[in-house]
């Protein structure tokens, strides 16, 4: 009698044991800190051409009514208004709603009606009666800043834009008086995390004047208020919002001409910010356990170009999160939010609230892999310059030199792995 | 204590996840005449898109002509055929909002042919001032162009009552006819963005792809569905201005909704894909078959010209059953996602 419930023991305690091996490798697997979840308990399954039009997974009914709400107001095209010259759309806009730039929430393509061209002299200082950005259409009646044309020089392979001004000649334009900053409008994914990443965190991988020496620095982008007051610099190419607020606000002023109160009023702004905030990111397409995934991710660490493309973020648990589910998540950006020295090959020759023209933030990589499903012809970088993703890593300098060289020096089969795990992501 | 949770949690998971997969497995199995996902993809390219992309190209090349004739010989049996020819085309381009996906929203010809709301002031502008020639149609924006422009000047937004065609002024027969050349041009590069083996088509249906395109298509009835929910009548519904209603100068918001859910009824019945469905989930495909079936019965039972209705109870009722109709389907569509991938 004994023996077989000693047997009977045995299987248990194995199974046990095995389900206790299972269950921690499932954890692993399924956990918080699975990469292929790539917004935490905010990302979304959907791979299709309408991915990062989803609405985040975990909101609440109420929250997921309140994005739908918000929808409308990022999808809806303004006009100008009967009344007072000016209200509704422009008189001078960059185009008439969100959507026209963010082109299904993903990236735009380097031509005006998606993109916009930022400008200043070349002492750094605002173009004379045209300030910092080209507003290049305008009401009936109204004139545009100036007619942008885009036209592009091919060198080695690689292509970079020339950017043509035609205004008023009473207004030096020329190449030599100002220089000229095209920018896509980026694909709008996970912000409401990386505005939810506590501060201490994200400078925690800064390292300004590179003390461990490894060449790469990563400098946060300080922003004076009016009052003397420093906010740290998240959203745009070169990081110079400090909230996704302030970014819509600003988008709304300098991209469509609508004035607030005027044209929007402040609920609408907040409502058209919520959306920005409770958008995913997709699930990557392979598990971490996938082959692909392992080695590409080993490269891209090999290779440095985690130092600045940093896999891990975490947000903070804040009373005022807009959303439950933004707070206590682990998720995986690929980002630093911070500014490095980028070469003169993407030196633009426009600084802008203290960010030189070489710098720019540390681009997020999620997404990436859907990036032509959701736009077809796309363009990377701030300018929409490199064809694919092996230009744009052709393109890095600067801090990034010593990545690249590792990156042209991979065998055949290396860059496969790495190119294909950043295709999945 | 942690890793006890940790796997009993496991357990819970994995149990109903290895039975609902045993079960999926069976109800998998049946049925052998249901077609390919790439047979589906290819049906759906050739015999329902670009038949419908062929179609909108001859129709806006006949309301040009119609536009031609009204504007040589400005008769009210002309301003009549204009109308109908603009009806027909525009009947055309709404059953393809299901398939709005592609070049359509990448390379802009919705926003060329569909953008809205109109733009009154710059339209009233320009077609009251100056002559309007081909440099000025070409300085307006997208929402004085296209569809809605054309709606615009063709049923009176302006005076807010259909004009006769005596009253259409010298400048307002000029912009249709610019404005219909250019609606003709944007509807022949649509077509050629999705024609010829390097065309959108072409790779939508490319052997391997088929999976990912199969999603493609059922995302987009369930985004032509939400947007149908949403925008298009929920807008409507809570702010009760006839303004934010979609071709209400022409009355056709109701036929433009009919056409959007016959439409996503062409994706799942013409291509295959519903047998398709039913082959994974004979009651599900049997739902979403008869749910759509539903959503064109309640469309077809909106009110026409419903912007005078939008204070009227009954109309409201109508608008509303028709609104949690497109969200039901929707959700009934996505829960099919998975299982054709
Ligand atoms: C004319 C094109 C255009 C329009 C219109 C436009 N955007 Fe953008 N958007 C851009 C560009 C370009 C950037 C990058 C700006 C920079 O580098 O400073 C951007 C950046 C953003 C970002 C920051 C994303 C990030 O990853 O840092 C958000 C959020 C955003 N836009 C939201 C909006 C909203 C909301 C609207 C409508 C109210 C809008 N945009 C309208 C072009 C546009
Ligand atoms: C010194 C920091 C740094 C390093 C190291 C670095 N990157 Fe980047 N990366 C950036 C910045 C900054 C941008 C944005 C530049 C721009 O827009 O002009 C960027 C952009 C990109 C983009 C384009 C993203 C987009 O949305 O357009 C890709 C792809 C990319 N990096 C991949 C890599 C890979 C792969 C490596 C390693 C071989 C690497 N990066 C190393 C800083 C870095």
């Amino acid at each position: 009698m004994a023996r077989p419930e000693r047997g009977l023991r045995h299987v248990l305690l194995a199974a046990l044991a095995l389900a206790v091996v299972l269950g921690l490798g499932l954890r692993q697997v399924w956990g918080a800190a699975d990469p292929q979840r790539a917004a935490g308990a905010m990302t979304v399954t959907n791979r299709t051409s309408a991915s990062f039009e989803q609405p985040a997974a975990g909101l609440t009914p109420a929250e997921r009514e309140r994005h739908q709400a918000a929808d409308v107001l990022f999808d809806r095209t303004h006009v100008p208004l009967e009344g007072a010259p000016g209200a509704g759309l422009g008189p001078r806009f960059n185009a008439a709603s969100c959507v026209a730039c963010h082109v299904r929430n993903g990236r735009g393509r380097p031509l005006m009606g998606e993109s916009l061209v930022r400008v200043a002299l070349r002492d750094g200082q605002p173009v004379p009666e045209l300030g910092r950005q080209v507003r290049d259409r305008a009401v009936l009646g109204a004139r545009p800043d100036a007619a942008v044309t885009v036209a592009w020089q091919e060198r080695d392979g690689l292509r970079r834009p020339v950017v043509q001004l035609q205004a008023d000649p009473s207004l030096d334009l020329s190449e030599r008086a100002v220089a000229r900053s095209l920018r896509v409008a980026p694909p709008l994914l996970g912000l409401g995390l990386l505005e939810a990443v506590p501060e201490a965190a994200i400078l925690e991988h800064a390292d300004p004047d590179d003390r461990d020496g490894d060449g790469i620095s990563g400098r946060p982008h300080w922003l004076e208020e009016p009052g003397g007051k420093q906010r740290l610099g998240r959203f745009g190419w070169k990081a110079i919002s400090p909230s996704l607020q302030d970014q819509t606000a600003a988008a709304l002023l300098n991209d469509m001409g609508l004035t607030s109160p005027g044209d929007i009023r402040r609920r609408e702004l907040v409502l058209v910010t919520y959306y920005s905030q409770t958008l995913g990111a997709p699930r990557t397409a392979l598990p971490a356990t996938s082959p692909v995934v392992r080695r590409g991710r080993e490269l891209f660490d090999t290779l440095q170009c985690a130092r600045c493309h940093v896999p891990q973020l975490a947000t903070g648990r804040s009373p005022a999160a807009v959303a439950g589910v933004i707070n206590g998540q682990t998720f995986w950006p690929y980002t630093d939010l911070l500014l490095h020295d980028m070469g003169a090959g993407l030196d633009d020759g426009v600084a802008e609230k203290g960010a030189p023209g070489r710098e720019w933030r540390t681009a997020p990589l999620w997404g990436l892999g859907l990036a032509k499903r959701v736009n077809g012809s796309v363009g990377f970088l701030h300018d929409g310059r490199a064809r694919s993703l092996e230009e744009a890593i052709l393109w890095h300098g600067g801090e990034a030199t010593a990545a690249r060289e590792r990156f042209t020096t991979l065998a055949p089969q290396q860059r496969r792995w790495l190119l294909g795990w950043l295709q999945q992501l | 204590m942690t890793r006890a949770t940790g796997w009993s949690r496991t357990l819970a998971l994995g149990l109903p996840l290895s039975l609902s997969l045993a079960i999926s497995g069976c109800v998998a199995a049946n049925r052998t005449e249901a077609p390919t996902a790439q047979a589906v993809v290819q049906t759906f390219v050739e015999k329902v898109v670009q038949p419908n992309q062929a179609r909108l190209v001859l129709q806006t090349a006949a309301l040009q002509a119609a536009i031609q004739r009204l504007s040589e010989e400005p008769s009210d049996a002309h301003l009549d055929a204009a109308r109908q020819a603009w009806l027909a085309a525009r009947r055309t381009w709404e059953t393809s909002e299901s398939w709005a996906f592609g070049p359509a929203e990448t390379e802009g010809f919705d926003g060329a042919m569909d953008d809205w709301p109109v733009n009154r002031k710059d339209l009233a502008t320009a077609l009251g001032s100056q002559r309007i020639d081909s440099d000025s149609f070409a300085a307006l924006s997208e929402t004085a162009k296209g569809f809605h422009g054309i709606e615009w000047v063709l049923y009176g937004g302006r005076t807010g009552t259909p004009p006769t065609a005596a009253q259409l002024t010298p400048g307002e027969r000029a912009y249709l006819r610019l404005a219909a050349d250019d609606l003709h041009r944007q509807a022949a590069g649509l077509q050629t963005s999705w024609s010829g083996s390097q065309g959108f088509g072409a790779r939508l249906s490319s052997p391997g792809e088929a999976g990912a395109a199969v999603q493609e298509m059922l995302q987009g009835v369930i985004g032509m569905l939400q947007e149908g929910g949403d925008e298009k009548l929920g807008q409507p519904l809570k702010t009760r201005d006839p303004q934010t209603l979609e071709s209400a100068d022409s009355g056709n918001t109701r036929a433009d909704l009919l056409a959007n859910v016959e439409g996503a009824r062409q994706v799942l019945l013409a291509t295959g894909l519903l047998e398709l469905i039913r082959s994974k989930d004979a009651q599900l495909g049997q739902q979403i078959d008869t749910q759509t079936a539903r959503a064109v019965d309640l469309a077809r039972a909106l009110p026409n010209s419903i912007n005078d209705h939008l204070d009227n109870p009954a109309s409201r009722q109508a608008m509303e059953d028709l609104i949690n109709q497109l969200h039901g389907t929707a959700t009934l569509v996505e829960r099919s996602v998975p299982l054709v991938s």
